[in-house]
């Protein structure tokens, strides 16, 4: 289900009704359980059986791991584990790119035979439900958390549903305690905590909801046409015309994805939840890594815990430290798609990643400069971090081969012809305006912390007329045939 | 909880909601003589009144159908054609902007029950492009989709409902057309022939620069057996065989800019070989890239309307395939023309 259909506004409306009128903390458990999966089932249909089997493969491998006497056999069962949630992963999302590449390779050396891709269906939201539940079985292989009692706790933070497509990646030691949270009451004593929908949390979540819904659908689908003008057929096309549409490409990518994870914040905090953030003003990072903190924190983070780290992380050898970075970025960009442009985009931050710690280790006193603590350093360094962040999002937006080496050309090598620019903005100056508008609703945001929350705490009224603007906007960015979220088919 | 927050998005989404729609109910309808009359070019309710017209006893009717890129089908010129061959037969010429099959099937009751002698379905790569809310719908379900069951009881609910919500639809068409944000030219969405006045869309001829830096989209094609819109396609030329109408599809001329940086010609001719298995009896005529080099293209996927001596080769071309069709042997087609078959592709 899309968040932004009238379909899921119902569906909310209805589950927010039931939970206030019935309060039975177990009736409310498995009737957010029953949501969630009827949530997933209403798009992803037959594909909910694989969801159902990953939960109640970790759940069970959760306590076996538990319950095993010694590590070498914790170790086999998490190994079994991870084989099956990774196994599930590859087969659906990497089989059809291995066979391509098989048949590639097989026609190169003439071996004569095809092997028939398998057309497999995507399971919408396989990658991240996979991480949650990974965080499970590791957890608690690592003595980090217990194996749930309740079948239905633990289904829950899987199946979740305003993470549940999308992320942002829960970690089971956060999210679990939340369903078993005891609160302390005169009159009953210490109980479990029921699902109670509250004014503060009803209000802050209607205003991450309502920002949500404002950056899908009046930033980023009203800037996609524009970006499909510059990337679908680039050829031909001028250096600033293929740096304007990165640009906008970044800026819809940001709203795309960052509006999703604020209407799933939202609908999460209405009922009580708290997930973690997931970005923190991105394009305002001074460095590589400073993108990587602000940017998809909960799969940065995932990667750094559940691969970077076991991998050595940065407490081997310099050299490894570079090629550890490396690696785990490379196979960051192939969790976002079967596909090689993704690889290299994870290519690209990898390498970007690699040479900013090369050269802090090289020259630590460039990092210490005073330069870079002045204003104008700040601005140096930023912009230089998102001329490259700017540039990887060319291969991660554009897949034909041809287009994209173009495209890429012309973005590093300049060509300085500023006609058919001209033109080209002047044929879409609506998105120009709204890209102007993100720009400017951007900087509000880094310059005033905590506007969320801010707008939130506002008196009632001011707080209406809020939501009547941004109702308004995005009525009118209303197409009766939404686009979906670009992080859906990952 | 007390009920403040709640009733405050209440408020907020009464006054929003009735903000919009008397928005845009004024952008659609004006008071004349006490009575509300549409105003603007909402192409459903047009589609509508067109084809619930009582059409003359007795005359036959050629419906040509598909995108803007059959605007430039002139419909007098053909009659004019036909009528050479002792055909006599008014031609219609139904395009809508923005036309895709999918869209299509929801006036394909109405146009079988203007009972046409034949329809010209006109198609091109354009028709099979993925729609950006395509990826999750493309999936096949093996269990009953509430999605599908919510949609089959709701609409012949809303369709038989007294009131029309047909100026809902698209608020964001509406607005970008009342701001002039609309990419390239914000102009007509539906046929002039038909719909509209013909003058006040007579565009000239683009000279090659324009042409060079002229923006088309060139959307992905979702596979064949992923297609939604391959899938309408199919199922409106099954209604049509259904109903006893015959068919005739044409590959929509493309301008050379546009052919030249299409990412996979192919891609569309496996739609075409696959149409043509499936119908065999279904002639397929290509003007592909017949017109490509010619001086008749007003963007690089219009041929200019209404330029007499330039354009009418479309129109004349067209008019040869009906009365090749309809009468076999009063002309011959030349071998560019010849229909399209499986081993072609």
């Amino acid at each position: 289900m899309l968040f932004n259909t009238i379909d899921f506004i119902i569906f909310f409306i209805v589950i927010l009704g039931v939970f206030v009128l019935i309060k039975n903390r177990k009736f409310q458990h498995v009737f957010l359980l029953l949501a969630s999966y009827f949530f997933f089932y209403y798009t992803s249909n037959y594909l909910i059986t694989l969801l159902i089997f990953t939960t109640i493969w970790d759940y069970y491998f959760g306590k076996a791991i538990w319950n095993a006497d010694n590590i070498q056999r914790k170790k086999i069962l998490l190994i079994c584990s991870l084989a099956g949630n990774l196994g599930l992963l590859g087969f659906f999302k990497y089989t059809d790119f291995a066979i391509t590449q098989f048949n590639f390779f097989g026609h190169y050396f003439d071996l004569g035979h095809q092997i028939p891709l398998l057309n497999l269906a995507l399971p919408i939201g396989i990658s991240f439900y996979t991480f949650h539940s990974i965080t499970y079985t590791v957890g608690i292989y690592r003595g980090q958390l217990s194996p749930v009692k309740s079948f239905t706790d633990y289904a829950i933070f899987v199946a979740f549903f305003p993470q549940l497509v999308a992320g942002p990646i829960l970690r089971a030691k956060d999210f679990l305690p939340q369903l078993r949270e005891k609160i302390d009451g005169l009159e009953v004593g210490t109980q479990f905590r029921r699902i109670v929908i509250t004014n503060a949390n009803l209000k802050i979540g209607i205003t991450l909801m309502a920002i949500g819904f404002f950056k899908k659908m009046v930033i980023a689908d009203n800037i996609s046409p524009m970006v499909g003008d510059v990337f679908n057929a680039p050829i031909g096309v001028d250096s600033f015309t293929i740096i304007l549409g990165s640009i906008a490409f970044g800026i819809q990518i940001f709203c795309d994805f960052s509006g999703y994870t604020d209407i799933a914040l939202g609908a999460a905090a209405i009922l009580g939840f708290k997930m973690p953030i997931n970005f923190n003003k991105p394009y305002f990072a001074t460095s590589p890594s400073d993108f990587w903190r602000k940017w998809h924190i909960s799969l940065s983070s995932w990667l750094r815990d559940y691969l970077y780290i076991p991998l050595g992380g940065s407490h081997k050898s310099k050299t490894r430290t570079y090629l550890n970075l490396f690696i785990t970025m490379f196979l960051g960009g192939l969790w976002h798609g079967a596909s090689w442009n993704f690889v290299l985009w994870g290519i690209l931050h990898g390498v970007y990643l690699a040479s900013h710690k090369f050269i802090v280790d090289k020259f630590p006193l460039l990092g210490n400069a005073k330069f870079f603590k002045t204003k104008l350093g700040w601005l140096v360094s930023l912009l230089i971090t998102q001329y490259f962040v700017f540039l990887a999002w060319i291969p991660f937006r554009v897949q034909n081969v041809d287009f994209m080496k173009y495209s890429m050309m012309k973005y590093v090598l300049v060509d300085f012809h500023t006609s058919s620019t001209l033109n080209f903005i002047l044929s879409h100056r609506f998105h120009i305006v709204i890209m102007v508008g993100f720009v400017i609703l951007h900087i509000i945001s880094y310059k005033i912390p905590h506007l969320r929350e801010r707008i939130s705490n506002v008196k009632l009224r001011y707080w209406l007329v809020f939501l009547v603007g941004i109702m308004l906007c995005v009525f009118f960015s209303y197409e009766g045939n939404p686009e979906a979220f670009l992080y859906f088919k990952f | 909880m007390n009920q403040s927050v709640a009733l405050a998005v209440l408020v907020a989404f009464i006054i929003s909601f009735s903000i919009l729609s008397l928005g845009l109910f004024l952008y659609h309808y004006k008071l004349e003589d006490g009575t509300w009359v549409l105003s603007s070019d909402n192409i459903l309710v047009k589609q509508r009144v067109f084809f619930s017209q009582k059409f003359p006893a007795n005359q036959e009717k050629i419906f040509l159908i598909g995108s803007s890129q059959i605007w430039a089908l002139n419909t007098i010129y053909m009659h004019e054609d036909l009528l050479k061959n002792n055909l006599n037969y008014t031609v219609y010429n139904l395009g809508v902007a923005l036309d895709v099959p999918k869209v299509r099937m929801k006036t394909i009751d109405l146009i079988i029950s203007a009972k046409p002698t034949i329809v010209v379905y006109g198609i091109s790569d354009r028709d099979f492009a993925t729609d950006s809310s395509s990826s999750d719908e493309s999936q096949v379900n093996l269990l009953p989709s509430p999605h599908d069951i919510i949609q089959n009881w709701l609409g012949p609910q809303l369709a038989n409902s007294p009131f029309d919500f047909n100026f809902l639809q698209s608020p964001k068409l509406n607005f970008l057309t009342m701001v002039g944000g609309l990419p390239g030219d914000n102009r007509f969405y539906a046929n002039p022939d038909i719909y509209a006045t013909l003058e006040q869309y007579n565009f000239p001829i683009a000279n090659n620069t324009k042409l060079q830096i002229d923006y088309a989209n060139f959307e992905s094609i979702l596979p064949l057996e992923k297609n939604e819109n391959l899938i309408a396609f199919k199922k409106i030329i099954s209604k049509l065989h259904e109903n006893k109408i015959p068919v005739i599809i044409f590959v929509i001329p493309q301008e050379r800019h546009r052919l030249e940086h299409l990412p996979d010609p192919n891609v569309f001719n496996l739609f075409l070989n696959n149409i043509s298995q499936e119908y065999p009896d279904v002639p397929i005529y290509s003007l592909w890239d017949r017109y490509a080099d010619m001086n008749i293209w007003e963007d690089r996927r219009h041929v200019v309307m209404n330029a007499k001596n330039t354009t009418r080769v479309y129109s004349d071309d067209i008019a040869k395939i009906i009365t090749n069709y309809l009468s076999p042997n009063t002309i011959e087609l030349d071998q560019s023309l010849s229909r399209w078959t499986f081993n072609d592709g």
